[in-house]
């Protein structure tokens, strides 16, 4: 707890890192510049942290980054090099956050907030937020905790609670919930609670083309050949 | 559009561009949330969810992976539902079908302004490494100019392809010629989008085939 009151500062700031993200050396800037907060508050050197690590390359999930600066924390503080896990631990930690934080957790809380939304919209918006950012928070907070208690083990700590399934999880998870709505869906579009063959078999065709146009089109080129598509269909009930 | 509406809109568009380019993160910039706070703000919550349900699709169906610049779907939150809002597309289904065709194109452009500002990253820390070789405290101002520059991109893009989507709706002529819901044509969208992001979703085929048949059923006689 004194660990965390005492970087909390650094982890407020860490939320603005990415402010100079560019094609040069990614988040280089922003890691530096938290990595000297860091130096600065624990009164600790991590080695060739001087200036012109600016043009260093860094690059991991966002969400990940406290994970970096609890290991760097660490392994300064036993007076090991830090600067070589710098590329790996990046790359794990971005493998990892970008599987889970944007690959299936965005769906996962995007059908959760939509199931809320049929009942209240106003707290779908809320809850989204809310959800979302428990682990966003989490992550900050215990990533700086156990990157600093485990060092370099911390991926010990993912192999332990299976964090490679997580992703796989909410992913099945997403598609109950998809399922879920398809079935709020066909109730709305026979609008009644009686199973509507005409309607099952409207929602199936628009789903499965969305399954079979992306596999050669991008999203928005899906979505707008889908408003074409609806604008005809239209057009044609209204001659 | 009241003032304070107006300078919520304001801010809403920088900070929907500074969560989602350089920081924050709490996921303010994600199209159902925006599309929810200008929907409770211009009292047209339910439409606006809908649309901005639509546009979540296009930010799911991408992972920022390394260099990759995601397409803009919170400008498409952002554009879409204040379009909405304004009362451009509220009531004729041909002005929002489309009205979501020119938004979803003018995700390109808008797009490409984040690229610019990922270059401009790029010409400010090259000027600053080669200016300060020996001063280590320029971070904190490249970052402050980096939030800023964000800001100031969703202010300024956000609103100003908005308003050129909005100009050209208007001159197509297509304002509320139907006073028919358009919220039948958004959920056919809605599902389209929705088989797309199944194939995206990891696992088995079958098995995901599964899960849907269960959360249909489950859904259907839950709900």
């Amino acid at each position: 707890m004194k660990l965390l009151l005492k970087a909390l500062p650094t982890l407020v700031k860490s939320i603005f890192y990415q402010a100079n993200w560019n094609i040069e050396n990614m988040q280089g800037t922003g890691f530096s510049w938290l990595l000297k907060d860091l130096s600065k508050r624990f009164k600790i050197s991590f080695g060739n942290v001087k200036g012109n690590e600016r043009a260093d390359y860094f690059n991991t999930n966002p969400y990940f980054v406290t994970f970096m600066l609890g290991i760097f924390l660490k392994e300064a503080e036993s007076g090991k090099p830090v600067d070589q896990y710098k590329s790996t631990y990046a790359s794990v930690f971005g493998a990892l956050g970008d599987t889970f934080f944007w690959h299936s957790l965005r769906p996962l809380t995007f059908f959760l907030s939509l199931f809320i939304a049929v009942y209240e919209p106003m707290f779908a918006m809320f809850f989204y937020l809310i959800f979302f950012n428990i682990f966003n928070i989490g992550f900050k907070f215990l990533g700086f905790y156990l990157g600093y208690n485990y060092g370099t083990n911390v991926i010990d700590v993912f192999r332990t609670v299976s964090f490679a399934n997580w992703s796989d999880i909410a992913d099945m998870a997403t598609i109950f919930l998809m399922g879920g709505t398809l079935a709020i869906v066909v109730k709305y579009v026979s609008n009644s609670d009686a199973i509507n063959s005409i309607a099952i078999f409207k929602t199936a065709i628009f789903f499965i083309a969305g399954f079979t146009t992306s596999r050669y089109v991008s999203a928005p080129f899906t979505l707008i050949i889908g408003a074409m598509i609806v604008t005809a269909i239209m057009l044609l009930q209204n001659i | 559009m009241s003032l304070a509406q107006g300078i919520l809109l304001f801010f809403l568009s920088g900070f929907a561009s500074l969560d989602r380019v350089a920081g924050i993160n709490i996921m303010l910039s994600r199209p159902i949330v925006i599309t929810s706070i200008i929907g409770i703000a211009f009292n047209q919550i339910l439409i606006c969810i809908l649309i901005g349900a639509i546009f979540e699709f296009i930010g799911m169906l991408e992972v920022p992976v390394g260099t990759v610049i995601l397409k803009d779907d919170t400008f498409a939150g952002y554009s879409s539902s204040v379009l909405i809002s304004l009362g451009a597309i509220s009531h004729n289904n041909l002005s929002i079908l489309l009205a979501i065709i020119l938004v979803t194109l003018m995700i390109y452009p808008v797009t490409l302004t984040d690229i610019y500002c990922r270059k401009l990253n790029k010409l400010m820390i090259t000027r600053a490494f080669n200016e300060t070789k020996s001063n280590t405290n320029s971070d904190g101002f490249l970052i402050r100019i980096g939030l800023l520059v964000s800001f100031i991109r969703g202010v300024v893009v956000y609103n100003l392809a908005t308003f050129l989507i909005f100009l050209t709706l208007h001159n197509i002529g297509y304002f509320a010629k139907q006073e028919v819901s358009p919220i039948y044509y958004l959920v056919l969208l809605f599902i389209l989008l929705m088989g797309c992001l199944f194939r995206f979703l990891n696992g088995e085929l079958f098995m995901k085939l599964i899960f849907l048949v269960i959360g249909f059923i489950a859904s259907w006689i839950i709900l």
